[in-house]
């Protein structure tokens, strides 16, 4: 009784247990069934997202910079790809595609078809309505895709290779998927296959891009196949950044290239939020970037429902929208011709990177509205034709090693490497870098109208009397006017008169915190405004990270194999070792470091080089980067002519790239040895809050006619001059008329600037136009009253009398600054440089270059 | 000894019981053809293994069982090297339970459950050595080698499924409730080392029970990590209707992205198709199935006769109980198939294997009796 009383209890158990069950289940149907259907219908949902139009970029006079358009894109589908082997019916014609490892079919079915009416999901052919029954099938020859080849003008095989390279990159990532899965201790064998299984086949069915911008022949050719010839290839249609003018502004407009998966989750997805999908494309550089959420529009959205096995029923939609059209200050039409005016002028250059590239910019401002109206540069790239292989570097990316990193939403976004991105799709890199507002060079005697209004404000000698010059400073170019006064001296630019007005013993300690302060306050040494946006600086963030002593330890090694024995051994001094990391490639500092200190190392014949740096480890990294990895900084950068020469004479140079405002010393100690003093000071400018600027004293020639430690862009030298022609209101430079950031907080400060000492820096600028150095040009075709000063910051061998290597030279910069006035009209003020001159004079140069400009601009108004 | 003739064996069956497993099985043939989605022909394996199944169970009645007990420790020894074997060539991703042999797996621990089975009845039949507190080492020997190896291997559900199996023959079978009770207790103590202490359990068997605590958890990312799969499940469960959706397109986008749905999580797929009308007759058929098997241990007075029947009783109601439970949130997940309806041809023939031992015992009549009881 025991035994069947203990069974019982058992079965009791048992029964309570399934009841439980029984009850459990019957709760969740019954009671709470309506949340549980909701919860499923969500999971039979998914959202897409989908891409806005990215808004135009429209000039001042209607002309399209940037525009989105629709093309053709030729991709991929892998599992069509596999299974592409073909039979055709000889009876009805159908044709039918076979796996790899299958046999295609013998016979065909064609009475069972014919009954039910045709079987259109197998074949892409309808079988003929008096086909006859029960033909047999005959395997057709492989696919030939030479005609679509043909059409896209590739060699013969590319599509077959890229089409199987595709399947290989999937089958990696299946492996990469399945090992991760093991990894992570799965316990089900049939979830690891489930997951490996979902995972392949979302690959291959997902189309692949292989090529786009496809001509309407290969279009046509792909769409009426019939008889599966191309089957694996499809058409679709993608939205596509054109830039109707190709190598317009290009450093102005910037570019986009679609997102990257990780800015996607992290740094965009806090800044967009939702509007950032996978596809999304973000704006990299120049306007594209600075006003890229304007730009991007508002993503759409599509919820999907799954339906027949697959997400086709649409149950909520709604529809994107495009991003507003930014329109600009700048005039397309005259920035067009002076894009001519300037190659034409610039064309004499040589030896200014990349090498025989004519180099130059002129920009011109509103003076009154700091409205850019004209931005042109040489040289240029075509927005268009650099940008296009974006696809093939991604696939390039995807086969570096580094890109074999599994990524678990975006394979083939994940892997796309930034560094090869970069040095690839931005090619050639140095000339995205622009002219106008990156570029910082020596601004010569530009800067005298400037150092001029500074001694007057500071009430300083040169006010009345005049400057008696019989010898100038001995240096070529200098005029020996005998005695000049202040507006001669602007018209003539002599050198002389503003150097030793500043350095002047009795008043140079005022003078230099004066005169400094008041540069600064014009704008010189201080970021010029919201124009654009430059991506060079965003990239650091993802570059390799390593730190001063890399560099130096392969700088050791690379001057060891130059020099051999007599090579300097390159330290690092107490500053330089900042326990930071700086970002780029360390073998190509290491190269960079190596030859400047090779350089110095030929000249003086030290065996001591010591590298200093800033303890800060942000200034420290940008101080690095001018070796050869640019950098949107906001600090003064300065070299010594000498070590400039062997900064120039890098395989690398970016020789007078120097972004504005970052600082290195170099000087020669007494005993001899080299100092390379890395350092960064704010020579010109602000240097923080409560620290006044400050003209150290053995800088106070140079300052004083525009050369040493004084860099100044184009830009900024347009927003000194504008200043000077409305009076002393310092304008913000921008381009956008209406767009991302509204422009009543675009800042107008103002200068402290006496009437009569302007209307004196004035005479002497209209002088300088009228007989002064600016005289040849016709600038009677001009209608307007024009007031310039030139500039030729000659930072050759002439200059210098410590130079150690007579072989060394440097191209010099000419200049032309000034503004421009004419009854009922705007006044411009404009700036123009031409870079890497070797022979003439601004006068001669850039002034004619100018001319044409400001008559091209009057003619365009009238 | 007598030995029944396979006629008078035929004769004496239980009909009924081997009716029911059949009824299961088909219904599950149905089941695992709607789980598979038409991706793989999971019906046409599983209808080929019911088949197999069935010649198996009626080989296991044509064969005295007596026979099977008698040759216990062969079986034992042999099941127990299958598990080593398993560990040294094993396959099957990062748990390896599967033995390879061709296009042929084996899953040993499968076939070792039915083992432990013959074996602790064939121990116990004679012996009152289990009711001594120092008795109960030998069954609990005898149990642990293959729980801690099918561990290892690891399977955490099927080696948990021997524990209960132990306890109720040697409950049954007249061991002293006080003793069984503490050792439970120490057991459960030793659970918990091995659960806090780092190292002796895998991360994702910690993170299961973590997720069953947490399983009503607001936390969406915790529900859609950790809960994945018992989340998919109660909302196919939920989401079924008193008379079901059937088994065409709605209950197959229904179950879509139900991971293991046409193995341990086969329940859902039945609710879902058949709704809570036909998981109530399921549930009915389990407990007729269940009770049949008990009855046959009462019908039989042949000690290992009666322990191979609860044994079985025991290993399919444990099975059953664990597995639904699971799937509608009420136990954490372990990998434990439903008997007779989850994929997997291993699970089949030890299913069949096991209820035609039991077929064979209430179809036997042996001349020699036992202890009228187990009192």
């Amino acid at each position: 009784m025991r035994f069947r009383r203990r069974l019982l209890f058992l079965y009791v158990v048992f029964c309570v247990g399934i009841g439980l069950v029984w009850l459990r289940s019957a709760q969740m149907i019954l009671v709470d069934g309506e949340e549980w259907s909701q919860r499923a219908l969500e999971r039979r949902q998914t959202t897409e997202r989908l891409d806005a139009m990215r808004g135009p970029i429209v000039s001042a006079d209607g002309v399209v910079l940037a525009e989105d358009v629709c093309q053709f894109q030729l991709a991929v589908v892998g599992w069509e790809w596999e299974r592409r082997r073909r039979s055709r019916c000889t009876a009805c014609g159908m044709v039918q595609f076979a796996g790899i490892t299958k046999k295609p079919p013998r016979r065909c079915a064609c009475p069972a078809r014919l009954r039910r009416g045709g079987d259109s999901k197998r074949s892409d052919a309808y079988p003929r309505d008096d086909a006859p029954v029960g033909g047999t099938m005959e395997e057709l020859p492989p696919g030939d895709l030479r005609p679509l080849e043909d059409a896209l003008e590739v060699e013969p095989g590319t599509l077959a290779r890229l089409a199987n390279a595709r399947v290989a990159e999937i089958e990696k990532i299946v492996d990469a998927y399945k090992a991760l899965l093991a990894r992570e201790a799965i316990d089900s064998e049939f979830l690891i296959d489930d997951k490996v299984r979902l995972r392949r086949s979302d690959l291959m069915l997902r189309p692949y891009v292989l090529i786009d911008g496809l001509s309407e022949e290969a279009v046509r050719l792909v769409q009426t196949d019939e008889t599966g010839r191309f089957r694996g290839f499809r058409i679709q249609t993608a939205l596509r950044r054109h830039y109707p003018l190709g190598d317009f502004a290009p450093q102005l407009l910037g570019f986009t290239s679609l997102i990257r998966s990780t800015e996607e989750y992290e740094a965009l997805f806090q800044k967009f939020g939702h509007q950032i999908t996978h596809s999304s494309r973000v704006g990299r550089a120049g306007i594209e970037k600075a006003h890229n959420g304007y730009l991007h529009g508002k993503t759409g959205r599509r919820k999907l429902q799954l339906q027949d096995g697959s997400f086709s029923k649409i149950v909520e939609y709604e529809p994107p929208v495009p991003g507003g059209p930014l329109r600009l200050a700048l005039h397309a039409r005259v920035t067009l011709d002076v894009q001519r005016i300037l190659d034409e002028a610039a064309a004499k250059d040589h030896g200014y990177l990349p090498r025989g590239r004519p180099s130059g910019a002129f920009v011109a401002l509103d003076a009154d509205t700091g409205e850019v109206l004209v931005w042109a540069e040489a040289p240029r790239f075509d927005l268009n034709e650099d940008l296009k292989d974006l696809y093939d570097v991604k696939r390039q990316a995807i086969a570096d090693e580094k890109a074999k990193v599994w990524e678990p939403r975006h394979p083939l976004e994940g892997t796309m490497d930034l560094e090869t991105w970069r040095m690839q799709v931005v090619m050639p890199v140095p000339l995205a870098l622009s002219r106008v507002a990156q570029v910082a060079v020596e601004p010569g005697s530009t800067f005298k109208p400037l150092i001029a209004l500074g001694l007057l404000g500071a009430g300083r000698p040169i006010s009345q009397e005049g400057m008696t010059c019989r010898h100038g400073l001995g240096m070529p170019g200098c005029h020996n006017c005998g005695t000049v006064y202040l507006e001669e001296a602007i018209a003539r630019s002599c050198n002389r008169y503003f150097a030793w007005s500043l350095r002047n013993p009795a008043s140079w300690s005022v003078n230099r915190r004066y005169v400094a302060k008041f540069i600064a306050d014009l704008g010189l040494g201080q970021h010029p405004g919201e124009v654009a946006e430059w991506s060079a600086g965003q990239w650091l963030w993802n570059w390799h990270d390593f730190t001063l002593e890399t560099a130096v330890a392969h700088a050791d090694k690379v001057l060891a194999k130059r020099m051999g024995e007599t090579a300097p051994k390159l330290r690092l001094g107490r500053h330089a070792r900042v326990p930071a990391t700086v970002g780029g490639d360390p073998k190509r500092l290491g190269r960079t470091l190596a030859t400047v200190a090779e350089a110095i190392a030929r000249r003086s014949g030290t065996r001591s080089v010591t590298l200093y740096a800033s303890r800060h480890a942000t200034e420290g990294r940008d101080v690095i980067l001018q070796f050869g990895m640019r950098a949107d900084t906001p600090r003064t950068w300065h070299l010594p002519p000498d070590l400039r020469q062997g900064a120039d004479a890098l395989p690398r140079a970016i020789r007078g790239w120097y972004p504005r405002n970052a600082g290195v010393q170099g000087r020669m100690s007494d005993r001899g040895t080299v100092w390379f003093n890395v350092r960064f000071e704010r020579r010109v400018g602000r240097a923080g809050p409560g620290e006044p600027p400050v003209i150290r004293p053995d800088d106070g020639h140079n300052v004083g006619i525009g050369q040493g430690p004084v860099l100044a862009t184009p830009l900024q030298m347009a927003r000194a001059m504008a200043a000077i022609a409305n009076g002393g209101t310092v304008v913000t430079p921008h381009v956008a008329l209406q767009g991302a950031r509204p422009l009543d907080k675009h800042d107008r400060d103002r200068v402290q600037i006496a009437a009569a000492d302007l209307r004196r820096v004035r005479d002497g600028m209209f002088d300088a136009v009228d007989g002064g150095t600016a005289r040849h040009a016709p600038w009677y075709e001009v209608p307007a009253t024009v007031y310039g000063k030139t500039g030729t910051a000659q930072v050759g061998r002439s200059w210098r009398p410590w130079r150690f290597d007579e072989d060394l030279d440097a191209p010099w910069h000419h200049w032309f600054v000034g503004f421009a006035e004419a009854p009922g009209k705007r006044t411009i003020a404009f700036a123009c440089v031409l870079h890497a001159r070797t022979e003439d004079g601004a006068g001669l140069t850039a002034v004619p270059a100018v001319q044409r400009i400001l008559a091209r601009w009057y003619q365009e108004q009238d | 000894m007598r030995v029944m003739s396979l006629g008078e064996r035929l004769k004496e069956a239980d009909w009924i019981l081997l009716a029911l497993g059949v009824v299961l099985a088909v219904f599950g043939v149905i089941a695992v053809q709607t789980a598979a989605q038409g991706r793989v022909d999971y019906g046409g394996i599983q209808m080929r293994w019911l088949v197999i199944g069935t010649t198996v169970c009626l080989l296991m009645l044509a064969v005295p069982y007596r026979f099977v007990v008698t040759w216990r420790y062969l079986w034992y020894a042999g099941g127990i090297f299958l598990l080593l074997l398993v560990l040294l060539i094993g396959s099957g991703k990062s748990a390896g339970r599967w033995i390879a042999v061709g296009s042929f797996r084996m899953q040993p621990s499968e076939v070792m459950k039915l083992i432990l089975v013959i074996t602790l009845a064939g121990y116990i039949r004679y012996e009152t050595r289990h009711r001594t507190f120092r008795g109960l080492f030998t069954p609990f020997a005898i149990t642990l080698i293959p729980f801690m190896l099918i561990m290892k291997q690891p399977d955490l559900g099927t080696a948990l499924l021997l524990i209960p199996i132990l306890f109720v023959m040697l409950y049954v079978a007249g061991a002293n409730r006080a003793h069984l009770g503490v050792v439970a207790g120490a057991g459960l103590a030793a659970g918990l080392v091995f659960f806090f202490v780092p190292g002796l359990l895998n991360e994702y068997q910690k993170n299961r029970v973590r997720a069953f605590l947490l399983q009503d958890s607001d936390d969406e990312a915790l529900r859609r990590s950790h809960n994945h799969q018992i989340e998919h499940s109660k909302t196919v469960v939920g989401s079924s209707s008193f008379f079901g959706g059937g088994t065409g397109d709605e209950t197959r986008e229904a179950i879509r992205f139900l991971p293991e749905r046409h193995s341990d999580f086969i329940f859902p797929v039945v609710i879902h198709a058949f709704g809570l009308g036909g998981a109530t007759l399921l549930f009915m058929v389990y407990l007729l199935f269940i009770g049949l098997l008990l009855r046959t241990a009462l019908s039989v007075r042949e000690p290992s006769g009666r322990m191979l029947a609860v044994g079985v009783a025991t290993l399919f109601a444990c099975q059953t109980v664990i597995n639904l439970a699971m799937t509608v949130g009420l136990l954490p997940i372990v990998g434990m198939p439903l008997p007779f309806l989850s994929y997997g041809g291993s699970s089949l023939l030890t299913s069949f294997a096991a209820l035609g031992l039991v077929l064979n015992v209430g179809s036997d009549h042996p001349v020699e009796f036992g202890r009228g009881d187990f009192d």
